[in-house]
């Protein structure tokens, strides 16, 4: 349902992707994992053309779109088809939480204001925050905004959710709040590209995980084969460095 | 000689001189609207790089930044009229200028002078708005319109009123020049006053804490303005619960 073909982005002859390409299916779960500056992120921010990729192609359903041909009805169509969650929330400042959820209810389905709330109100409930409906942006924990932008991203019911290490900005205690979320909304079988730094929750949530590294993507498989028999030293003396880790860590 | 001041003067003088109040506030609150609208147009050509407009825009504001009030006055007050009488010569067109009243010209000359300073506060605000919140309103499909108008502006204007309320402040002052042009506002009034009797001093104290109080109510209204607009800062719409 979703492929990314060659996809290529550099910025002023700094080369971030250098031909990447996947297919995530319908209902997937899909992980990508890597070092910092492996290009995951804008990886992440060209599918929804948050960043204009400079060669390749997505492909999300029917729409196929070229790096070369981007018209602005088409970047309005595939930012309706995918939702997306940010590393540091991104919630509207000037709007209550319930009020971001029915943001886009309002302006892009143009639903009345009252059906967009009332279905903000379900999706407030899932992500538990019923009772900090009016609450703004600033008076909520990292976490609940977090949450907050979970459900505004599943408010127009999108094709995928796309997120951008959505628990990096977090406080330890309040990662596994965000987590729980966000295993909720896999079960529902909603598509998902997640960039993450937690590898333990990539092997629990994930279908696929794609490792990266320098803007092209170096190993991928199921979440299982992956974490038990990695194929590519790069990808074995990540993993390596990361269970090391968590061995300071216990 | 019985003192300073003739304090029975000075409030006789009030009435007339109020009379100015009105047309100073008109001169604000005109040029202050046109003005407001200028600065979004010149600050979106600016900040979304849209060409030729841009070009405009910053000639325009260098121009008006870089050229006295009263200089402008004079140039709108003796201009427009040689602009209208080359139409009317040129195209045929039959406008009379001496019915055109001295006030157009000024709020002519106000507005493009306050444009020219709201351009500046109106770009340095939207840009003041986090990028992630433009970026947000994007990824939900919003258009670069609506995310203008439900998300940045709204936020942009929070951070910039006490900026944009100096400058209404500061143009409510600056229609003091407008007498130049003889348009009857505060001085202007007060002008014609003192010249029957040669009190000048009084009656410009009185012209003075006119302008005072018009400004201490302003104070006022912007600090009640900003409170309401920064009611999102405490938290939690209404009460808390």
């Amino acid at each position: 349902m979703i492929e990314i073909n060659n996809l290529h982005k550099h910025f002023k002859g700094n080369y971030v992707l250098k031909g990447v390409g996947f297919e995530v299916g319908k209902g997937e779960t899909v992980a990508i994992i890597g070092p910092s500056g492996s290009g995951k992120s804008t990886l992440l921010r060209c599918i929804n053309l948050l960043e204009t990729p400079s060669d390749g192609e997505i492909k999300l359903d029917e729409l196929t779109i070229h790096a070369h041909h981007i018209t602005k009805e088409m970047l309005l169509k595939v930012r309706r088809s995918t939702g997306m969650v940010f590393q540091n929330y991104n919630l509207f400042a000037n709007k209550t939480a319930i009020e971001n959820i029915a943001e886009a209810l309002i302006t892009v389905k143009k639903k009345t204001r009252s059906d967009a709330m009332a279905e903000a109100e379900v999706l407030l409930n899932k992500v538990g925050l019923q009772n900090r409906a009016k609450h703004y942006p600033s008076g909520l924990s990292g976490g609940e905004q977090q949450r907050v932008a979970i459900a505004r991203a599943l408010a127009l019911n999108p094709k995928v959710i796309l997120f951008d290490e959505p628990t990096s900005a977090l406080d330890p205690e309040l990662v596994q709040e965000v987590l729980q979320v966000i295993r909720k909304v896999a079960k529902e079988h909603v598509t998902m590209i997640i960039v993450t730094h937690e590898l333990e929750f990539a092997r629990d949530v994930a279908d696929k995980v794609i490792f990266m590294d320098d803007g092209r993507i170096i190993e991928q498989n199921s979440a299982v084969e992956f974490f038990k028999n990695p194929k590519e030293e790069r990808t074995k003396k990540f993993l390596e460095k990361f269970t090391q880790q968590s061995m300071y860590y216990i | 000689m019985k003192g300073i001041l003739d304090f029975s003067y000075m409030i006789e003088s009030v009435p007339a001189i109020a009379k100015g109040i009105p047309v100073s506030i008109s001169i604000a609150v005109v040029a202050f609207g046109f003005g407001i609208v200028i600065g979004l147009i010149g600050a979106l050509a600016k900040i979304y790089n849209i060409p030729v407009l841009k070009q405009i825009t910053a000639v325009y504001v260098s121009f008006i930044r870089g050229t006295p009030l009263l200089v402008q006055i004079f140039l709108s007050y003796y201009g427009i009229p040689l602009v209208i009488r080359y139409f009317n010569f040129q195209y045929g067109t039959e406008w009379n200028i001496s019915f055109i009243p001295a006030i157009y010209f000024i709020y002519v000359a106000f507005s493009l002078n306050a444009g020219a300073y709201l351009t500046e506060t109106i770009r340095s605000a939207i840009l003041s708005v986090d990028r992630g919140q433009i970026e947000a309103s994007y990824s939900v499909g919003m258009t670069t319109y609506q995310s203008l108008k439900r998300i940045i502006l709204p936020q942009a204007l929070k951070v910039g009123l006490p900026n944009i309320g100096n400058q209404f402040i500061a143009l409510l002052k600056d229609t003091s020049l407008a007498f130049a042009a003889s348009v009857p506002e505060i001085i202007g009034m007060a002008k014609i006053i003192a010249g029957r009797t040669s009190q000048f001093f009084e009656v410009y104290i009185v012209a003075a804490l006119m302008y005072w109080a018009i400004c201490i109510v302003l104070e006022r209204a912007m600090a009640l303005l900003e409170t309401r607009l920064r009611r999102n800062e405490r938290g939690v719409q209404n009460d808390r619960n």
